[in-house]
């Protein structure tokens, strides 16, 4: 069972995210029907969003279907070759991840925590996830993380006045 | 002339000077770091020039607005994100260059014809300002609608190998470009309730989240050593040949007129400018197929137009009291401050200002040229700073940069949001640059057709019977026809794969 | 590896002047007035009067509209009188989206501590009439009316109509025929409707952007005429391509003398623009106050005067009671103007 998922996932991943757009573009499309107009003659506030949804609806129909038969014709074609780059695809993947959830979390973080803080912690996360060998060189990225993160704070909110969130620090 | 030596005398004053360099300085800076522009650095500066005698407020502020727009180049060639959205086009064949080892050669070009494109726009401005003023007006609602219905076109250039792709993308850029406020109307369009998408997703967070995210996953490596690439830092003079500069001198003049062009039309601007030029070189080369893969026409094209918009830009400015883009709405209110009143009469009536402010555009342009000159061995270091500690520092950077442009940090997730989506597009196949055209032009396009609409009382008539509207119209019905038919050509050419 | 204890080193350095920086300009940077010295200490106010010790530190003003436009202008202006007699730095920044509807929501929802304050005019009544902000005035505390914009003028292209008079009967012959552009929504759309709902006539309305792009429409000979303000008009009259009408207004302004005011063509004009600061609903009523008094002195100031007489404004200070009063009589006009913008 985990070998056919595995095989569908590989062959038939661009027809899925085509079909993902489908779904995207009908949801705007209902969405759409519900905008409120002020001008309700003619071409109103609603016409646009319509027209583009219906577009899209039928590009992404279009190319699922040449997915799909891609798809189905490469699976075809291929046989059983199964590759053995699926380890580090699936660290990749996972590492790809954990950089967009961790841009999440330092965009929640900021707040509460102040821009400094959060940014320093960011970054030394960040940065340990892109390199594979962080452990060896921890305190420098931890030193860049903190110098990098007071010296943006201290330029933009006393120079330019720019109002970054302050969180815990007294200043 | 006499005027013109007058007015640069008054600036080769040291604290003029000082100021400009650092207006300069600013400006490349806020410019190259992806998520600032130059109109930012302009807005805060604007406090600052209260207290300034006109001369040099005028001085530093053009000096912000050159130094912030040549500064996006720097970022778009060394990390494929651009700096500023006058240069997504120059990502396009500057980063591919960069890849390719000739950093140098691209951000030599792009300071050189950065510097063209000034001039050409500063001389059309001196010498043909009324003139051109005069020829603008023309351009009504309806031929605003047929302009950006033609540069929506210029799509078609850019979808790569799949029209499909290509078209989806851009449907999505469009659809993107209207979340928020609906023109006319002013209700909210698909804001889900979130009332910070009230005003729809801002375009500076958007465009460079469609690119530093992906930027930044791609340097996401499962083991091994972090790789540095192997960059020759070494350039001769400006990195490209006198042979390579003759061939491109027909593209260098008609981007050059195209962003004179769009500067001049108040309510298009610099983003479009370079966007649309590259589209038109694209499809006016001999060999559009290397278009992408790190020609220099790519960044010819994309560089000269958005700094020729400056010159276009100042013309209803200073000539009709109106200003083109956002940063000339600012240099409009520093005149009110400073007790003048553009209007038609400007022109006439203060001959020694403007000269002055003519000769401060000149100054700058050549000043950033040399500090991007000089600058140009330093920018390449970047290259050699290892990405993994580069590209989050930038991450940071478009943070702050997308705070600054409202104040809140919501506009940080739009940086996130357009993130995943320029990730998972690009992942899957789909070019990013239709998502950029249908971001920028969609809501133009629906703006200037429903006020032509109105105004017409609903006939699309006016939009085909005036001349340079049914032009443009008759243009982009022929441009999407010619590409029709040229991928048709070369589908039924080659057995289908 | 000697590169990296380089950098190392340089980051070291670097580290210890930022945070000696920081450590300097920690307590004084937040007090700091917009000026070179931003190394002076806190200069914290002796207690006031009422009492309250805020402000201890800048305050934000978001503008509700484009840097470099009269609002954003005016208020500029306005808050370098304030900021010198509370003592901090009020910052400006700038919010646009909505007819000012976005910046107004986000002052709403800060927090209503008094450090962020709105910056609006009368195209807030507007939007909340028409339904494009789902809230109200009554949602924020008014901290205070500044000026009064009562020199806005009606303009055509030069020699299109001889007066007024002939530019209503041309109206009248052609109902729906004249065009007017504007921000829809907006309150020159609602100026445009004041002046039809006045002489009884009937004018083809339209969008087409902000004042400079209405201007450049007419101009162009795309519109009919516009209703702009008078610093705009004067420099199109003086160079000979358009003429004022009149302004819509109930008496002339003294700026611009010789244009006849709306009244003096037997209709009277109900509208009238302000401008004005508002706070978090729910923020202490002795910070409310205190800004308010200095709003007032700032605006009767003399160093504001020549602003108030670019902009062609009137300083018309009015707080509490008489600001929510005024609020309240020109928002029963909005929504009798609402009413007709939604066909």
């Amino acid at each position: 069972m985990r070998h056919l998922l595995r095989q569908l996932l590989q062959y038939y991943r661009d027809a899925a995210f085509a079909a993902a757009l489908f779904l995207v573009f009908a949801m705007f499309l209902w969405s759409s029907q519900s905008i409120n107009v002020m001008i309700s003659s003619g071409v109103t506030a609603r016409f646009f969003p319509t027209l583009i949804c219906s577009v899209g609806l039928g590009l992404s129909a279009i190319e699922f279907s040449a997915a799909f038969l891609r798809g189905k014709r490469a699976r075809r074609n291929a046989g059983s070759s199964e590759n053995e780059a699926d380890k580090g695809a699936r660290n990749t993947a996972v590492k790809s991840a954990l950089s967009v959830l961790l841009i999440v979390v330092y965009l929640v973080l900021c707040p509460p925590l102040g821009f400094v803080a959060a940014s320093a912690l960011y970054l030394f996360c960040q940065i340990a996830v892109l390199t594979p060998e962080w452990k060896k060189r921890w305190p420098l990225y931890a030193l860049i993380a903190a110098v990098v993160s007071v010296v943006c704070y201290v330029f933009f909110c006393n120079v330019f006045h720019l109002m970054l969130p302050s969180g815990i620090l007294p200043f | 002339m006499q005027l013109f030596i007058s007015g640069l005398a008054s600036l080769m004053t040291p604290v003029i000077l000082a100021y400009m360099l650092i207006g300069i300085a600013l400006g490349l800076v806020f410019g190259a770091i992806p998520g600032l522009t130059g109109t930012m650095a302009i807005a805060l500066c604007l406090p600052l020039t209260f207290g300034m005698d006109s001369t040099t407020a005028f001085a530093l502020l053009i000096a912000l607005y050159i130094g912030g727009i040549s500064g996006g180049l720097v970022s778009a060639v060394l990390i494929n994100i651009p700096g500023s959205p006058s240069s997504v086009a120059t990502t396009f064949d500057g980063a591919p260059m960069a890849r390719n080892g000739q950093a140098g050669k691209a951000l030599g070009a792009g300071t050189f014809y950065s510097l063209f494109g000034n001039l050409f726009g500063i001389a059309i401005m001196i010498f043909i300002a009324p003139f051109l003023a005069k020829a603008a007006l023309k351009f009504g609602v309806y031929e605003y609608t047929a302009l950006s219905l033609f540069a929506l076109s210029l799509v078609s250039g850019l979808t790569g190998k799949s029209i499909t792709k290509g078209l989806i993308s851009c449907a999505v850029g469009m659809l993107l470009g209207c979340v928020g406020a609906a023109p006319i109307d002013g209700y909210a369009r698909f804001t889900f309730g979130i009332s910070g998408l009230e005003a729809g997703f801002a375009s500076v967070p958007a465009l460079v989240g469609l690119y530093a995210l992906k930027e930044l996953l791609a340097e996401v490596k499962p083991s091994g050593k972090v790789e540095v690439m192997d960059v020759d830092t070494h350039i001769h003079g400006l990195g490209f040949s006198l042979r390579e500069f003759v061939s491109q001198v027909p593209n260098m003049l008609r981007s050059a007129l195209i962003g004179t062009w769009i500067g001049i039309l108040p309510g298009i601007g610099g983003a479009t400018a370079n966007l649309m030029s590259y589209g038109i070189a694209k499809k006016r080369s001999k060999h559009p197929e290397k278009f992408g893969t790190g020609v220099l026409d790519g960044v010819v094209a994309s560089e000269t137009a958005n700094n020729a918009t400056i010159g276009g830009a100042m013309i209803p400015l200073l000539t009709l009291g109106i200003p083109g883009d956002a940063v000339t709405a600012i240099l409009l209110g520093t005149f009110t401050v400073h007790g003048l009143q553009p209007g038609p009469l400007f022109f006439s009536q203060n001959y020694g200002l403007i000269y002055t402010i003519f000769a401060a555009m000149v100054v700058a342009s050549i000043l950033t040229f040399l500090v991007q000159f000089f600058g140009m061995r330093g920018f390449i270091k970047v290259l050699k700073l290892p990405k993994n500690i580069l590209l989050p520092v930038v991450i940071v950077l478009c943070v702050i940069g997308s705070f600054g442009v409202n104040n809140r940090l919501f506009d940080a997730w739009v940086l996130v949001i357009f993130g995943l989506t320029g990730f998972l597009m690009s992942h899957f196949g789909y070019p990013l640059a239709p998502v950029i055209l249908g971001f920028i032009l969609g809501p133009i396009t629906e703006t200037y057709l429903r006020r032509g609409l109105q105004l017409s009382k609903g006939s699309f008539l006016p939009f085909l019977t005036r001349p340079i509207s049914g032009a443009f119209l008759v243009l982009t019905v022929a441009f999407i026809l010619f590409s029709v038919v040229k991928g048709l050509r070369t589908k039924f050419k080659r057995p289908a794969e | 590896m000697k590169k990296m204890s380089h950098l190392v080193r340089a980051l070291a350095l670097a580290a210890l002047i930022a945070s000696l920086l920081a450590a300097c300009s920690g307590s004084g940077s937040k007090a700091d007035l917009p000026s070179p010295d931003t190394n002076a200490p806190n200069t914290a106010e002796p207690p006031a009067p009422q009492d309250t010790d805020w402000p201890t530190q800048p305050i934000n003003v978001i503008v509700s509209f484009g840097a470099g436009g009269d609002t954003d202008l005016l208020c500029r202006k306005l808050c370098e009188e304030i900021s010198k007699d509370l003592g901090v730095a009020v910052v400006c920044t700038n919010v646009t989206g909505s007819s000012g509807t976005v910046a107004a929501r986000q002052v709403k929802d800060s927090a209503a501590d008094g450090y962020t304050v709105l910056w609006h005019q009368s195209s807030f009544l507007v939007a909340s009439a028409t339904g494009v902000a789902d809230f109200d005035y009554n949602d924020m505390e008014i901290a205070g009316v500044a000026v009064e914009e009562v020199s806005d003028c009606l303009m055509v292209r030069k020699g299109a109509y001889a007066s007024l008079n002939d530019f209503i009967a041309a109206a009248k012959a052609n109902p729906g025929g004249l065009n007017y552009g504007t921000s829809l929504g907006g309150y020159s759309h609602m100026q445009a409707l004041a002046v039809a709902d006045a002489f009884g006539v009937e004018f083809n309305i339209a969008d087409i952007g902000g004042g400079s792009e209405t201007i450049a429409a007419l101009l162009a000979g795309d519109i009919d005429f516009v209703i702009t303000t008078s610093n705009y008009a004067r420099t199109y009259v003086e160079s000979g391509d358009c003429d004022v009408l009149c302004i819509v207004a109930n008496e002339r302004c003294d700026a611009t003398p010789d244009w006849p005011a709306m009244s003096e063509f037997g209709q009277s004009c109900d509208i009238t623009k302000i401008f004005g600061f508002y706070m978090p609903k729910g923020t202490d009523p002795a910070i409310v106050e205190k800004w308010s008094a200095a709003v007032e002195r700032a605006v009767n100031s003399e160093s504001y005067a020549p602003t108030c007489e670019q902009y062609a404004v009137k300083p018309a200070f009015c707080g509490g009671e008489d600001a929510v009063a005024l609020h309240d009589e020109q928002y029963e006009v909005a929504k009798k103007y609402a009413a007709l913008m939604m066909n």
